[in-house]
């Protein structure tokens, strides 16, 4: 029996944990694996291995039960998965049911969440910019949250890295606010997205509209091939995983090389309920977890884990990880876990038409989804009456017009041979949120999840910055569309929840000084260093780039520092 | 010959077309499923002049009677699936005021016309009347060009389109062939 106890022991011991396998445990299963550790992965949420759980990817439109829409019945029961624009019939499989994780909303906020292997890396819309110098100095210049333990400089390289891996088409466009990086040639701005491109360089000096830097293969490298994914066919199905693997996502490329690599066990349908804490060795040593079919509970045992589950739920689970050296969360000795979440404010578009350019249109489809403007406010220096800025979306396209009136023989006719309608122009704002400790997340004292887990309670909101900062958006995007020609200009509040940007982060951020920060400069929590958390919670500001390459590059160097820390013994 | 469409098209078509999204209702009780077999009769051949049999095929050659119905039934806001019902059960008296008969008893041209007149002049009638109306139109607007016979037969869908043109001259545009994208 002991021999057989120990034997179980070693077989439930691994080199290395990774909690999560969505963006960034993804990576972190790689760059463990690629340096020969022995991996575990585990995962809450079902199996979706590349293309074989794929069930929509090849689906004509006419094979769908519902013309592409979600039955009325599916949408009373999830209000909140409903608003997210990726819950469409093709796609919805891949979003978590209201009911089935429940949460406590002591403000509103629209929690979307992607419970399976690779997580939300296989529904996310791809953009991949760099953060520069200018928004890791962001707090210690304007005074907010605290400073940034790291700068670009530190950062850069591993940018660089996870470039070349994920495949990323972009410009080189030369912006000091939106640094260059490994880019295979971008997608193409349109006719009229060009066009903008020019009038807003004459009218807005300053202000550029650059192509949208995506991770879309438009040219796919030998390092691309050896992961098997080939080149991007511009289908823009992306949400039902795609059989190219045209693009990034933890599916497709990360998980599957570390599964070549020999040195990865990936278990999905198990849910942390806690990492477990040594008094005596003064370290973690493993986690907890159970199984979400049989709820039965198993440890694994690992000298250095990683906390890679999604914001929010990294959060949940360090509150939950408590002991009598850490009462209130792993780690927690300065009491600011959960605390300073933030996001990005994606409540604000400006729509309009453009009248000219009517001989040209588009052919085929853009993954990349058209142009971008880096943040253009208070770059420098603080300008404006609000803090901070907003990088800006920007897309034109020409659609089929269909008839609103008619019908009979003639109707037909015209369906048969639509007619093109005006360019139409929409400017998505994308704010940079301010982190505040009244923005926080914490465990509900009673009540718990179906796998003993305390339901996580939101209280996240936006704030005057906010409000100023989008009338400014406003002023600006119809200023600039004014100057540029186009007409019906319809500034649009969608008057969202935070939530429902899938931008939530923040609650375990990084910073130079354990009473004010929970992570040093290396993505290691102060208090328990063979603990590392490297997705969204790690954030200490949010910027106002599209994070996840962010959380890449974190996450990559983090695991080469871990395994340097491994050798030297020190973790 | 090569013709094709966009899926991207037909389904931002579809999207914009759509009946308005939900909001929670307190109850369900799909009023559709509760249509007797003469009212199916009847939306059928509402559809049936909505989109006739020409030199292409028709609303009941594709089955869009049964598509309308099932949209009506699984998507539909049952505030709107009221509206539909109550607006189908004015139709015949519609009809009676126009022809003098029932709208199954009147001739194609009388349908189209009776139809016509919702669709030109909804001040005219009641507004259950033009509610059911316009849900129909759409509906089987909806179901024909989202149809299999549609997207390979009449505007050819892609799935995979492998390219992108950002400065595509609209004069190579054959809107009757239209491939995807062009738009």
């Amino acid at each position: 029996m002991a021999n057989l106890n120990i034997d179980s022991v070693k077989a439930r011991t691994f080199d290395a944990i990774v909690i999560g396998s969505g963006m960034s445990g993804g990576w972190a299963a790689k760059e463990f694996t690629d340096k020969g550790l022995k991996t575990l992965v585990v995962e809450r949420g079902r199996q979706v291995e590349h293309n074989k759980d794929y069930p929509t990817t090849n689906l004509n439109p006419w094979e769908f039960a519902h013309n592409g829409k979600v039955p009325q019945a599916v949408q009373e029961v999830n209000p909140i998965a409903s608003r997210c624009y990726v819950f469409k019939e093709d796609a919805m499989h891949f979003v978590v049911k209201d009911q089935e994780h429940p949460y406590v909303q002591e403000k509103p906020f629209d929690w979307i969440r992607g419970y399976q292997v690779g997580g939300k890396s296989l529904l996310w819309a791809r953009q991949t910019q760099r953060w520069s110098k200018y928004d890791f100095e962001g707090p210690a210049r304007d005074g907010f949250a605290v400073d940034w333990p790291i700068r670009y400089d530190d950062l850069a390289p591993w940018y660089s890295y996870v470039e070349k891996f994920a495949g990323i088409s972009g410009n080189r466009d030369g912006l000091a606010e939106l640094p260059d990086g490994e880019f295979m040639p971008a997608f193409p701005l349109n006719a009229v997205e060009d066009y903008f491109r020019q009038q807003v360089q004459k009218s807005h000096p300053g202000r550029h509209v650059i192509s949208a830097r995506c991770a879309h293969l438009s040219k796919p490298q030998p390092i691309h091939y050896e992961q098997g994914r080939v080149q991007c066919q511009n289908r823009t199905l992306c949400q039902r995983g795609c059989p190219f693997g045209g693009y990034f996502s933890s599916n497709s490329s990360t998980l599957p090389w570390a599964m070549k690599s020999g040195h990865l066990t990936l278990k999905p349908d198990l849910v942390v309920q806690t990492v477990l804490y040594d008094e005596q060795q003064g370290r973690a040593t493993g986690i907890r977890v159970v199984d979400t079919h049989t709820k039965a509970t198993v440890e694994y045992y690992a000298p250095v884990i990683f906390v890679n589950a999604g914001a929010l739920n990294t959060n949940l689970l360090l509150l939950n990880s408590t002991s009598h050296r850490f009462p209130n969360g792993l780690g927690n000795d300065s009491g600011v876990l959960g605390k300073y979440v933030a996001f990005h404010n994606y409540s604000a578009r400006v729509f309009a038409e453009y009248e000219g350019l009517k001989a040209l249109t588009t052919d085929g489809r853009n993954p990349a989804g058209g142009g971008y403007l880096p943040r253009f406010r208070n770059v420098q220096k603080q300008e404006t009456d609000f803090l901070r800025g907003y990088a800006t979306s920007f897309g034109a396209s020409r659609d089929l017009v269909q008839p609103a009136h008619g019908l009979g023989a003639s109707l037909k006719q015209q369906l048969e041979r639509p007619a093109l309608g005006p360019w139409r122009v929409h400017a998505g704002m994308m704010g940079e949120t301010i982190p505040k400790a009244t923005n926080y997340v914490r465990l509900d004292p009673t009540r718990k999840d179906a796998w003993g887990m305390p339901l996580l309670s939101v209280s996240v909101d936006y704030d005057d910055n906010d409000a100023k900062m989008k009338q400014d958006f406003f002023e600006q995007f119809t200023d600039m569309f004014t100057q540029a020609g186009f007409t019906n200009i319809t500034p649009q509040d969608s008057h969202q929840a935070p939530g429902l940007d899938i931008h939530e982060m923040g609650g375990v951020r990084m910073g130079h000084d354990a009473k004010t920060s929970m992570l040093n400069r290396w993505n290691q929590l102060h208090a328990c260093p063979n603990v590392y958390v490297t997705d969204s919670a790690c954030m200490t500001s949010t910027s106002t780039q599209n994070p996840s390459l962010t959380y890449m590059a974190l996450t990559a160097r983090a695991v080469d520092h871990a395994v340097s820390e491994l050798k030297k013994q020190n973790l | 010959m090569n013709r094709r469409i966009a899926l991207k098209h037909v389904a931002l078509l579809a999207a914009a077309a759509g009946l308005p999204g939900c909001l929670s209702q307190p109850e369900r009780e799909p009023a559709s499923t509760a249509l007797s077999a003469a009212q199916r009769q009847l939306v059928a051949e509402v559809c049936e002049t909505l989109l006739p049999r020409t030199a292409t095929l028709g609303a009941h050659d594709l089955g869009l009677p049964q598509y309308v119905l099932k949209m009506l039934a699984d998507c539909t806001p049952l505030q709107e699936q009221r509206i539909f019902v109550a607006g189908l059960g004015q139709l015949d008296a519609a009809a009676q005021r126009q022809h003098g008969r029932s709208f199954g008893a009147s001739s194609p041209a009388q349908r189209t016309a009776l139809l016509g007149h919702i669709d030109q002049r909804p001040a005219n009638f009641p507004n259950e009347l033009t509610g059911f109306y316009r849900a129909t139109r759409q509906l089987t607007i909806d179901g024909y060009t989202n149809s299999k016979y549609f997207m390979t037969k009449q505007v050819v869908h892609e799935l995979v389109p492998s390219r992108y043109n950002g400065y595509y001259p609209v004069s190579k545009v054959d809107l009757a062939n239209p491939r995807h994208g062009q738009s």
